[in-house]
C-alpha cells in the first residue's frame, strides 16, 4: 500500500471517528444508551479501524487488514444510527453487512485466504443471500412509531407492515444463529487443524473474540430481567474485549513478522553444517514450524527423498504448504511448512538462502544415504537371485540327471535279467557300465549338495548343520537353536559354516570345531571356531566371498586367526 | 506293494524289475495324495515312496510316511531319497516303529538287495540305509560314546541298522549265533540301552543308535532338552 492510500485512509478514519464523536457528545435526540457507553464503543471502533490500517499497511497483500478497518467503520456507522433519517438509514445497511465482513474476517485469518471450498461458498452465501433478504426487510421496517415518536425515519421504508417485519426478522434471527454456530464449529476446525505458527496467531484471536462474545451475552441475559446495564463493569469489561480482538489479530499477523529476525540467529546456526536432523529443527525453530518437514530434491532420479535418503512426496498432505528452495537456480529442497508461512514469502527467501550451504551440503548426504540404500538392496537381491538360482540347479538335477541316471541303472538291470545265460561277456560289461552309473550318482549327489543342500531349505540351519558337520574332518560341537530364519540368512550361515569347514580341513591341522548359531537382540550371529594354527587369509577369495554375502544383509564378518591361535570366523547379521 | 514316485521313468522301471522279481505292485502313484488313496483302498504290505514329490518336491513323501504309519500301522514304508540325511531316518525310526525303511534312492538298482529290504519291512524289521550307518560310525567325534564298541561290535550294529536278524549277521560275518548275540548285549550295555527280550529290541538299538548319533552332534539334543526342561 502506498504512502498517500495510507495517508488518505487515516484521514478518513480519522474524520469519521471525530464526527462520531462529537455527535455522541453534542447531538442532541434520540439516544438508546448513554453518552459514556457510545463514547466507549468510537473508542473500540478507533481500535479496529487503526489495527486495521497497521495490518493493511503492513500486509498489503492480505484481505484481514481491509476487513478489520471494514469492522471498525461499520461498528462506528451504527453510533450514528439515531439522528438525521439519513445516516440512520445508511446505518442501518452497513449494520447488516458487518455479518458477513466478520464471517470473512475470522475464517480468513490469518492467510487472508479462505481455506476450504465449504468456507468460501459459506462466506459466499453469507454476502450474496444475507445481505438482500435483510435488505428486503428493511423496506418494511419504521422504527418511528408511537412508541417511539423520537426515532428517526427509515427513508427505504415502503410500506410499514409489522407482521411481515416480524416473520423476516425470525427467519433472520434464526439464520444468524446457525452461521453463528457454523462459524463456530469452522473456527474450532482451524484450532485442531493448525499448528506451529497458525496455532499461535489464532489461539488469542479466538480467546478475546470468545470472552467479548461470552461478556455481550451475560449482559444480554441480565438486561432481559430487567437488570439496569448501563454503566455497569460488565459492560466495560465487554467493551475491552470487544477491543482485544483487533489487536490480537493484528498481533497473530505480526507475530510471523518478529520471526524474521530468528534468520540472523539461524545463519550462525548453520556456520557449522549441523547435521540433517539438526539442521530441520533449526529452521523449524526460526519459521516457529514445529511441524516443517525438509524433502530433498535428488537431480538424477527426480524425485524427494528425506534426510534418510527415503523417497518422499512433499505434496501427499493438501493442508500442508510446500516451498522449493533453490541456489545457484537448482533445485535443492522443499520445506512442507503451515499455510501461514506463505504470507512470509521474504522469511521463506532469507531461510533459504541462510541455509543455501547447510542444505546442499544436508542434500548431498541425502543422495549419498538414498544410492547407498540402492546399493545395498541391489547387492541383496543379487544374492537372493544366486540362492535362488542355486536351488533351481539343484531341483534340475534332482529331477533331471540323477533321475535318468537312475532309470539308466533299471534298465541295465532289465536287460542283465533279459541275457541268455551263455553271454556272461555282456553281462559282465554291463556290471562295469552300472558301477561307473553308481560312480556318476554318488558324484552328481556331492555337487547338488555342494549347490545347495536340500536339507537346508526343507528343514532348516540345524540338521543342514548336523548333516556337514557328519562329513567335517575333524569332531564338530554344534550349537544352534531349531527356530527357522529367513532364507537368506540361513544361506548365508550355511555357505558360512561350510566354508569355514573346508578352510579347517584344508589349512587349520586343528583337532576339534565348534560351530555357534545364537539369535540375541534382532541378530543371527554364527560363529566358527577351530583350534588348529591360525594364520588365515581373510582376503582369500572364499572368505572374500562370505565378506560380500554377509555385507549384503547388512551383516559384519570377522576373522580372528592370530598364527598359532587357531581361527575364527563369525558374522553377525540383523534378522527382524 | 505300492510304488509312488512323480519320476514316471524310475517308477515304471522299477515297477518292471519288482514284477520279474515276483513282487506284486498293486498300484502306483505319481503325489502324495494318490499315494495316500491307494493305500487306503488297497492296504498293501509295503509302500515304498520318494521324499520328494509335487506339489512343494521336498519332503511329501516323508510326510505321507508318518501318516500312513499312523493311519494303517500293519502296512510298511519305505522312503527313497536321492540323499539321506540323519534327521530324516530319525523322524521316520521313532520310538516302538516297526516296518519301516530309509534308503538312498540308488539302492533299487541293486533289485535282489532292495527285494530283501522290502521282504524285512513286509515282516516287521526296520532299514536304514547302510551309507548312513556308515557316515555316522565313522564320524570323527570328541566324545562318541559308540567310540567305546569295539569294530566287531559297530559291524554288528550296522548290521542290525540293516534289519537283518541275529542268523543273517551270523552268517555275514562268519560267526556263530551265540557269538553275535552276545555282541548285541555287549551293544547294548554301552550304549545304556535296558536290555530286554521281545522283538522290539533290534528295533530300539536302531533307534538308539540314530539318537546317540544324532545327539552327539549337538541340534536335535539341543532342541529336545528346550523343549521338555
Amino acid at each position: 500500500m502506498n504512502r498517500r492510500l495510507f495517508a488518505a485512509l487515516a484521514l478518513v478514519g480519522l474524520a469519521v471517528i471525530a464526527t462520531a464523536a462529537s455527535l455522541v457528545m453534542f447531538a442532541h435526540g434520540f439516544q438508546p444508551f448513554g453518552r459514556a457507553e457510545k463514547l466507549a464503543q468510537v473508542a473500540t471502533d478507533a481500535i479496529w479501524i487503526t489495527t486495521g490500517l497497521i495490518a493493511w499497511q503492513r500486509r498489503p497483500g492480505n484481505l484481514v487488514g481491509p476487513l478489520m478497518m471494514a469492522v471498525g467503520f461499520g461498528d462506528v456507522a451504527q453510533q450514528l444510527y439515531w439522528h438525521a433519517a439519513l445516516p440512520f438509514t445508511l446505518a442501518n445497511l452497513v449494520a447488516f453487512l458487518l455479518l458477513p465482513i466478520s464471517l470473512h474476517l475470522f475464517l480468513a485469518f490469518p492467510s487472508g485466504r479462505l481455506q476450504t471450498r465449504f468456507e468460501r461458498r459459506f462466506v459466499a452465501f453469507a454476502w450474496i443471500v444475507v445481505v438482500p433478504s435483510v435488505l428486503a426487510a428493511q423496506l418494511a421496517w419504521q422504527p418511528r412509531t408511537s412508541r417511539c415518536p423520537n426515532c428517526p425515519r427509515n427513508l427505504l421504508l415502503v410500506e410499514h407492515h409489522r407482521s411481515m417485519w416480524h416473520a423476516v426478522a425470525g427467519v433472520g434471527e434464526a439464520v444468524f444463529v446457525a452461521m453463528l454456530a457454523t462459524l463456530i464449529v469452522l473456527l474450532i476446525g482451524h484450532l485442531r487443524r493448525s499448528s506451529g505458527a497458525t496455532r499461535r496467531a489464532l489461539v488469542p484471536v479466538l480467546a478475546a473474540a470468545a470472552t467479548a462474545a461470552a461478556l455481550f451475552g451475560l449482559v444480554l441475559v441480565v438486561s432481559t430481567f430487567g437488570v439496569e446495564t448501563e454503566g455497569s463493569v460488565l459492560l466495560w469489561f465487554a467493551d475491552i474485549a470487544y477491543a482485544a480482538i483487533p489487536v490480537a489479530f493484528l498481533f497473530g499477523l505480526l507475530h510471523l513478522r518478529l520471526l524474521r529476525s530468528a534468520v540472523a540467529d539461524l545463519v550462525v546456526e548453520l556456520q557449522s553444517l549441523p547435521q540433517p536432523a539438526r539442521l530441520r529443527d533449526a529452521i523449524a525453530r526460526c519459521l516457529g514450524d514445529s511441524s516443517l518437514e525438509l524433502a530433498f530434491w535428488l537431480t538424477e532420479t527426480e524425485h524427494y527423498v528425506d534426510s534418510d535418503g527415503h523417497v518422499l512426496d512433499p505434496h501427499k498432505d493438501s493442508v500442508r504448504a510446500v516451498t522449493t528452495l533453490e541456489r545457484d537456480g537448482k533445485q535443492l529442497a522443499a520445506l512442507v511448512h503451515d499455510p501461514a508461512l506463505l504470507d512470509e514469502p521474504e522469511l521463506l527467501d532469507a531461510v533459504g538462502a541462510a541455509a543455501g550451504l547447510a542444505l546442499e551440503n544436508a542434500r548431498l548426504q541425502a543422495e549419498l544415504r538414498s544410492r547407498l540404500a540402492e546399493v545395498r538392496a541391489s547387492r541383496a537381491r543379487i544374492v537372493a537371485a544366486g540362492d535362488a538360482e542355486r536351488r533351481r540347479l539343484e531341483r534340475n538335477l534332482h529331477d533331471g540327471a540323477q533321475q535318468r541316471l537312475l532309470g539308466i541303472r533299471l534298465a541295465l538291470q532289465l536287460a542283465r535279467a533279459q541275457l541268455a545265460d551263455d553271454s556272461a561277456s555282456v553281462d559282465e560289461l554291463l556290471a562295469d557300465t552300472d558301477a561307473e552309473v553308481v560312480d556318476a550318482l554318488a558324484e552328481l549327489r556331492a555337487l547338488a549338495r555342494g549347490i545347495h543342500p536340500a536339507v537346508l531349505s526343507e528343514e532348516g540351519l540345524a540338521p543342514a548343520l548336523a548333516s556337514l558337520t557328519r562329513r567335517a574332518a575333524v569332531p564338530v560341537a554344534v550349537t544352534v537353536c531349531s527356530e527357522r530364519l529367513p532364507a537368506p540368512i540361513e544361506a548365508t550361515a550355511y555357505f558360512l559354516a561350510a566354508e569355514a569347514l573346508a578352510n579347517v580341513a584344508k589349512h587349520a591341522r586343528a583337532s576339534c570345531a565348534s560351530i555357534e548359531v545364537a539369535r540375541t537382540n534382532g541378530r543371527m550371529s554364527i560363529a566358527v571356531t577351530d583350534d588348529g594354527v591360525g594364520g588365515a587369509d581373510a582376503a582369500g577369495t572364499g572368505l572374500r566371498g562370505l565378506r560380500d554375502r554377509v555385507e549384503a544383509l547388512d551383516g559384519r564378518l570377522e576373522v580372528e586367526s592370530p598364527p598359532g591361535g587357531g581361527t575364527r570366523v563369525s558374522a553377525a547379521i540383523p534378522c527382524a | 506293494m505300492i510304488l509312488a514316485d512323480d519320476a514316471v521313468l524310475v517308477r515304471e522301471g522299477l515297477a518292471r524289475l519288482l514284477a520279474e522279481h515276483g513282487i506284486v505292485v498293486a498300484a502306483q502313484a505319481g503325489t502324495a495324495e494318490e499315494l495316500l488313496r491307494v493305500v487306503a483302498r488297497d492296504q498293501p504290505d509295503v509302500a515304498v515312496i520318494d521324499i520328494r514329490m509335487p506339489p512343494t518336491h521336498t519332503n511329501e513323501g516323508l510326510r505321507a510316511a508318518e501318516e500312513i504309519r499312523e493311519t494303517y500301522p500293519h502296512v510298511g514304508t519305505v522312503v527313497l531319497s536321492q540323499y539321506v540325511e540323519a534327521e530324516y531316518a530319525l523322524r521316520l525310526v521313532t520310538e516302538a516303529s516297526q516296518r519301516v525303511g530309509y534308503l538312498l534312492k540308488d539302492r533299487t538298482g541293486d533289485v535282489a538287495d532292495f527285494v530283501a529290504v522290502l521282504e524285512r519291512v513286509a515282516a516287521g524289521g526296520t532299514v536304514v540305509e547302510p551309507s548312513l550307518v556308515d557316515e555316522l560310525l565313522n564320524m570323527p567325534a570328541a566324545r562318541d560314546p559308540l567310540a567305546e564298541l569295539t569294530q566287531r561290535e559297530r559291524e554288528v550294529l550296522a548290521l542290525v541298522a540293516e534289519g537283518r536278524t541275529d542268523r543273517g549277521i551270523a552268517e555275514q560275518l562268519f560267526v556263530t549265533r551265540k557269538t553275535v548275540e552276545a555282541h548285541v548285549r555287549s551293544i547294548f550295555r554301552k550304549l545304556e540301552l535296558p536290555s530286554e527280550p521281545s522283538e522290539n529290541r533290534r528295533v530300539h538299538a536302531v533307534l538308539a543308535f540314530l539318537q546317540v548319533s544324532v545327539n552327539q552332534l549337538g541340534p536335535m539334543a539341543e532342541v529336545r532338552r528346550e523343549m521338555t526342561p
